[in-house]
């Protein structure tokens, strides 16, 4: 059966609501707020904040986060399999201080069985959820909450994600969260960067030359960490100046960001600055492919599997959550793309027709479709892919072959277009096994499992939200283009913050990490040169600025106090408020 | 039903013939069933950039050029005696839904009357693997050997190995 598929209807308080005609017409770069103006400057100005600042782009210490960036990189972490990566978050979020009890100051919440305490849903497709969340408690009373716990205290996310496209699947043998097994730790490999790209598994597997770590994981400063660790202005400096590339899975997707929300924690911590609303440092699973946004989803209660009907139950906010930063590299993202994502089953009854070749008669019709964009340039980027193919169990997949498949649009009409183009192709598959065959036995059939709701802002909120303007205004103060530019960024991402959208809690997403150069993203060869530090200095600050003026900033000597005005104390608990 | 249990014991007797009836010898991949025929196995395996699959859009998929490296079989055999008979399994590839398929790859078993049909058969395969690769290089626009300004290929490239 073709599933339901309810998510263009859901809008937001914040985002997505009903826009008038008149409103469409209104520029779309926010308008100027002085109340936020003040409160930035004042940020700017704190002793505290420009420590921690200073801290960040300090040389030494900088050497210090590409090491941790290192050692916590080759620790696989594949979707649904983070556990590895999420303990050693959690480990480090301690070691810097969050070690206190829940509810006290700092303290980190995590859980080797992936639960999380105060969510509304814990379990999600039916597999543990392994967040590692570093809390600076604010200044906000118990008293302003209603039904308060220590969970449901009002508080901003900020959050990396700890899933890897590469490798696909590792072995948990060790549940408890003590142990970091030997053979989840990959190699980290370097190669010159005169030298060609590594263009196929073997050819990385044959670069011998790895960065070394010690038995307890730490990074060892040696000859190949000397060739590795210097910072280029991008791939030509580093190809004259005798660069490497550093070829690890996750470099750039999305460690180098996920890291740099670790050292935002640690120095906030370090100078003590206390916010208003509570901050949650989060480092996330599940933002990748079968992740399926699981890390987001516990954070909000998302329950994709909710019926229309039951909008209370789609989403509970019972962390109360008022506004989220993903710091997953998007450019100040503040709409969503939609997909659809199925796996597309063929089950044979008979072996004169083969369930793999219904699969790939499938594929290669698929493989032929020209998406909308392709065939009409002026319409929105309109992608699609089968991304993976598998025997499913112990079948060979002569009997048993499923594929997933991946189709993505910034708006509804292209992606409901290409969803028409393609959706027939999956039967002539198996019809055409079965006609070949003479035999009526391949059976197709599809199973939507890839919940992104599909996320548009009002050119109105846009203008309005306290949120979108911090990012703005923060990122002019920093980058040097205040209010220069005609227009916020248009840019539609697919990303964590998809989740939050949905439920009507404010998100933007943003960028921390630079490099001199990398790619080879959610292929077998990512790679990344360390990059020159004005450029993650700058972004630093942005996503700093932002997340202190909305979530509040106590003065050094309590006597002031940036009052997170901008949002309620209480945010949208879940979808049907919202809806309302 | 009970024509479907019969079925199914005399394919599980085949094939347990077929498994009987195997060569023992490490340096001979071909497989000889009591009938008389020869038979063989191949895996052709695929490989490409892979990529992003919203980011890197554009890219060769390696799991569409092995799809269409296998239909494109039944047309490059078309020609073959009907005593050559082939089935597909592990068709498999990629490793998460929101990727370009940076590999991919299946099986054909093949039974044929004798050796001579074999090779032809694996000449059928190999030229449905260069076709299935070209095809996907053309409809992405990339040519074999091409490279990009990393050095790293960007085509998708085919191979036939016996098992």
């Amino acid at each position: 059966m073709f599933p339901v598929c309810p998510r263009w209807r859901f809008r937001s308080l914040y985002g997505g609501g009903v826009v008038s005609a008149q409103e469409e017409q209104q520029p779309t770069r926010p308008d100027q707020n002085p109340v936020m103006d003040g409160y930035l400057e004042a940020i700017e100005q704190d002793a505290r904040v420009q420590a921690m600042i200073s801290q960040f782009g300090d040389e030494a210490f900088s050497k210090e986060r590409f090491k941790e960036h290192m050692e916590v990189t080759r620790i696989s972490s594949p979707s649904r399999y983070e556990i590895y990566r999420g303990i050693e978050m959690a480990n480090r979020f301690k070691a810097a201080g969050f070690d206190g009890e829940a509810g006290s100051d700092y303290y980190t919440v995590f859980s080797p069985d992936g639960k999380m305490p105060g969510a509304a849903i814990n379990i999600i497709d039916g597999g543990p959820v392994w967040n590692a969340c570093a809390v600076v408690k604010g200044s906000t009373p118990d008293s302003v909450v209603d039904n308060v716990n220590i969970f449901s205290r009002p508080k901003v996310v900020i959050e990396g994600h700890i899933d890897t496209v590469n490798p696909a699947s590792i072995e948990i043998t060790d549940r408890t969260g003590n142990t970091i097994p030997a053979h989840v730790y990959d190699k980290v490999r370097i190669a010159p960067a005169t030298d060609p790209l590594v263009s196929s598994p073997a050819e990385l597997a044959a670069i011998t030359e790895t960065l070394n770590f010690d038995s307890d994981n730490k990074l060892i400063e040696d000859e190949a960490f000397n060739k590795a660790y210097k910072r280029f202005d991008n791939l030509s400096d580093a190809q004259a100046n005798g660069g490497y590339r550093i070829y690890i899975p996750g470099y750039s997707d999305a460690m180098n960001n996920t890291m740099s929300v670790y050292q935002m924690a640690k120095l906030m911590r370090e100078q003590g600055i206390k916010p208003v609303h509570d901050i949650w440092f989060c480092t996330t699973s599940g933002e990748e492919g079968r992740g399926n946004l699981v890390g987001m989803k516990q954070l909000y209660g998302y329950n994709q599997d909710a019926e229309v009907a039951e909008l209370a139950e789609k989403g509970r906010n019972t962390l109360n959550i008022v506004a989220n930063m993903s710091i997953d590299g998007g450019p100040m993202s503040i709409h969503y793309l939609g997909s659809y994502r199925y796996e597309v089953n063929y089950n044979s009854s008979n072996l004169a027709a083969n369930a793999a070749m219904a699969a790939a008669r499938a594929v290669a019709a698929i493989a032929d479709v020209k998406s909308p964009s392709e065939q009409d340039p002026s319409k929105p980027k309109t992608t699609y892919t089968v991304g993976m193919v598998y025997p499913v169990g112990e079948d060979d997949g002569s009997k048993d072959t499923s594929f997933e498949i991946d189709m993505r649009s910034p708006v509804p009409e292209t992606l409901e277009e290409i969803n028409a183009i393609i959706l027939p192709l999956y039967k002539k598959g198996a019809d055409d096994e079965n006609a070949k065959a003479g035999v009526n036995a391949v059976v197709q059939s599809i199973k939507w499992f890839g919940d992104r709701p599909a996320h548009r802002r009002s050119p109105h909120l846009m203008r309005t939200d306290p949120l979108i303007y911090a990012a703005w205004a923060s990122w002019g103060m920093t980058k040097g283009t205040f209010r220069d530019l005609d227009q916020y960024p248009e840019r539609s991402t697919s990303l964590n913050d998809n989740v939050p959208a949905a439920i009507g809690v404010p998100s933007v997403n943003m960028n921390i990490g630079v490099t001199a150069a990398g790619g080879g993203g959610h292929s077998f060869n990512e790679w990344g040169i360390p990059g020159k530090l004005e450029g993650e200095i700058a972004n630093f600050k942005n996503v700093l600025y932002t997340l202190l003026a909305v979530a509040g900033m106590n003065g050094e000597d309590g006597s002031s106090e940036i009052v997170p005005a901008a949002y309620p104390d209480k945010a949208p608990r879940h979808v049907k408020e919202t809806w309302e | 039903m009970f024509k479907k249990i019969r079925l199914f014991f005399a394919l599980s007797a085949i094939s347990m013939l077929a498994l009987a009836g195997c060569s023992s010898s490490g340096d001979d991949p071909v497989v000889i069933p009591p009938s008389g025929s020869v038979s063989a196995s191949y895996e052709a395996a695929f490989e490409g950039p892979g990529g992003h699959s919203n980011g890197a859009y554009g890219n060769v998929n390696a799991v569409h050029a092995a799809a269409r490296a296998m239909a494109l079989l039944e047309t490059e055999a078309a020609a073959l005696p009907a005593t050559t008979r082939w089935t597909m399994s592990r068709f498999k590839g990629g490793n998460s839904v929101n990727s370009i398929a940076f590999d991919g790859a299946f099986t054909v078993k093949v039974e044929a009357a004798d050796q001579a049909g074999i090779e032809a058969f694996k000449a059928a395969l190999e030229s449905a693997v260069a076709k299935g690769v070209k095809a996907e290089n053309d409809f992405r626009g990339k040519t074999e050997g091409e490279t990009n300004s990393q050095g790293g290929r960007v085509d998708v490239r085919g191979s036939v190995t016996q098992n």
